[in-house]
């Protein structure tokens, strides 16, 4: 049984201007109480309240800084919210920026192992499934060098291959698949749709509208930090591209 | 707090396996391997032992354990807490991946650190007891002439103490640890190496999670902490045995360091042959479990907001 829940979640970052401080700058600030690298607030998310429950499939649209890889952060539980409560029951696998996770002097295999203990395989488990990452990876030998000099598309085949033969019950992808070849996109596709038949929740960012309406049934258009619009995956992407039609500037 | 513990236990899978491969990818990348990490205490020891037997007529079979042994102590300590500073960011990518309890990542750090000091600790025992043999087979003759020896060199010994007290201080330090003269190793000395082994984890996991937590938040602390180091080197009596420094109110201050007495409990049962004393595992004990309660409290503070910084 999965089931996500968030309730009117806010998020605030704060950022320093000059990034981190020393210990010498900050002795000296408490010294003199004045601030020479403030802090910067973004509000990141904003009451956002949130429902699914196994099965579905929703579908994040939204543009560039709208929150939406935020919001899935905090779905994993990466970011604890400012404000407002997060309620995640079911094992979650996530797939963020494609190196994300991956040792990069360690091999295909050994990465393959490190990606399922911190998902809280042993390596029992992991044993089993070896066989069936490496193989739906298609990445053959590769998986014997090391990481770092693999292509971003064949991290994210190794990566993809990872998250879901871990049989999460909670699935988040963030905009990782396009890096893909037509060939695993079609299959990774077919892959989010075998996991919906056993009842699995997938949440998805994406830019790429028309595999966004392939995979997700529900659509959640974010925008500056705040729900704009929540419903049938269609209906929210016909509504935001009506949105950036209607806001983009005549020449184009 | 037993959750938390548990939930460390849970992934255990996943951080032994980065600090093996830690371990291996130190050691694939050396025809030497382990003799490497053990590289640099030896040729501090040789080098000592050369330069103080030479110009200070040191007793070599007595000075080299001792200075071995605090050598590997301080390694263990220094390497840990200077490594933990990058704990975190050498896990960011797995922190920003999944959430695991964050005290996993000095754990890995503090746990090859410990896997090194093991390796150091065996060779200091091989080392002591290399000296000590060669130590019994003379001593016969050697304590009674050796005795006379000192009475007759003791003036000189006198004025160039006077003259250069510093080398005065390196001069004994040879020679504090006669006292082991007449002790060869006890079993309960040896078996006391055991629990201290696992006290000197708890401490080294604390400094890395402290150092790993003041890193993130201020980014000049590994440097400081470089600075600091050195200095407590020669405030440790790493290289000499501040029991013999001439100088009482100095003795007394450098006995506040718990540093002396957390290298004492290696030293003592290997050098003297004894149980480290009562007054040592006070002091030592008290400082750790100081670093220990900041350390967890550090961890229940600011865990959840690490993310932000990094």
């Amino acid at each position: 049984m999965a089931r996500i829940e968030l309730d009117k979640v806010s998020l605030t970052f704060k950022i320093r201007q000059l990034g981190r401080i020393t210990l010498k700058e900050f002795l000296v600030r408490q010294m003199f109480r004045r601030s020479v690298n403030p802090f910067i607030e973004v509000r990141a998310l904003q009451d956002v309240c949130l429902e699914a429950r196994d099965g579905e499939r929703l579908g994040i649209l939204g543009h560039n800084g709208a929150g939406k890889s935020t919001l899935l952060k905090v779905l994993a539980g990466i970011y604890p919210p400012s404000h407002g409560r997060r309620t995640v029951e079911g094992r979650i696998s996530s797939l963020f920026d494609i190196a994300l996770g991956f040792e990069g002097d360690a091999n295909g295999w050994e990465n393959i192992a490190y990606r399922g203990y911190l998902q809280g395989e042993t390596p029992r488990s992991i044993r089993a499934k070896v066989k069936e990452i490496a193989d739906f990876s298609e990445l053959g030998d590769f998986l014997n060098m090391p990481v770092r000099y693999y292509s971003a598309g064949m991290m994210v085949r190794l990566a993809f291959s990872i998250a879901t033969a871990i049989k999460p019950e909670i699935l988040l992808v963030d905009e990782v698949l396009g890096v893909g070849d037509m060939a695993f996109q079609a299959k990774a596709q077919e892959r989010m749709r075998e996991m919906m038949a056993t009842a699995q929740l997938i949440v998805v960012v994406s830019h790429d509208l028309i595999s966004l309406a392939k995979v997700c049934d529900r659509g959640i258009w974010m925008d500056h930090g705040r729900v704009r619009q929540v419903g049938p995956v269609n209906e929210v992407i016909a509504a935001y591209t009506t949105f950036v039609k209607g806001h983009q500037p005549r020449a184009a | 707090m037993s959750g938390y513990v548990a939930a460390i236990w849970q992934c255990r899978y996943f951080w032994l396996s980065l600090v093996k491969m830690d371990l291996r990818t130190r050691y694939r990348r050396s025809i030497l391997g382990l003799g490497w990490s053990l590289l640099q205490p030896i040729a501090m020891t040789t080098i000592l032992c050369i330069a103080f037997g030479t110009i200070l007529h040191v007793d070599i079979p007595h000075y080299a354990p001792f200075l071995f042994a605090g050598l590997a102590t301080w390694n263990y300590i220094q390497t840990t807490a200077l490594s933990g500073c990058q704990c975190f960011f050498q896990g960011e990518s797995y922190i920003r991946q999944h959430p695991t309890p964050l005290a996993v990542y000095p754990l890995r750090t503090a746990l090859g650190g410990t896997i090194h000091f093991l390796i150091a600790l065996g060779v200091t025992l091989l080392l002591a007891w290399c000296c000590q043999g060669l130590d019994q087979g003379d001593s016969g003759q050697k304590l009674p002439a050796q005795a006379e020896e000192r009475a007759a060199v003791s003036g000189p010994e006198i004025d160039l103490a006077e003259r250069q007290p510093d080398l005065a201080i390196l001069r004994n330090g040879g020679q504090v640890t006669s006292h082991a003269h007449s002790s060869r190793w006890t079993w309960l000395g040896l078996l006391s190496l055991i629990p201290t082994v696992i006290l000197l984890f708890i401490f080294a996991w604390s400094l890395a999670i402290l150092a790993g937590f003041a890193n993130v938040h201020f980014q000049d602390t590994q440097h400081l902490a470089e600075v600091g180091f050195q200095i407590l080197f020669y405030a440790s009596g790493i290289i000499y045995d501040i029991d013999t420094l001439k100088n009482e109110a100095i003795r007394q201050l450098m006995n506040f360091n718990p540093l002396v007495s957390i290298i004492g409990l290696v030293r003592e049962p290997i050098v003297a042959g004894h149980v480290p004393t009562a007054n040592m595992y006070a002091v030592a004990c008290t400082t750790i479990l100081i670093a220990a309660s900041a350390a967890v409290l550090t961890l229940w503070r600011l865990q959840r907001r690490l993310i932000f910084h990094l």
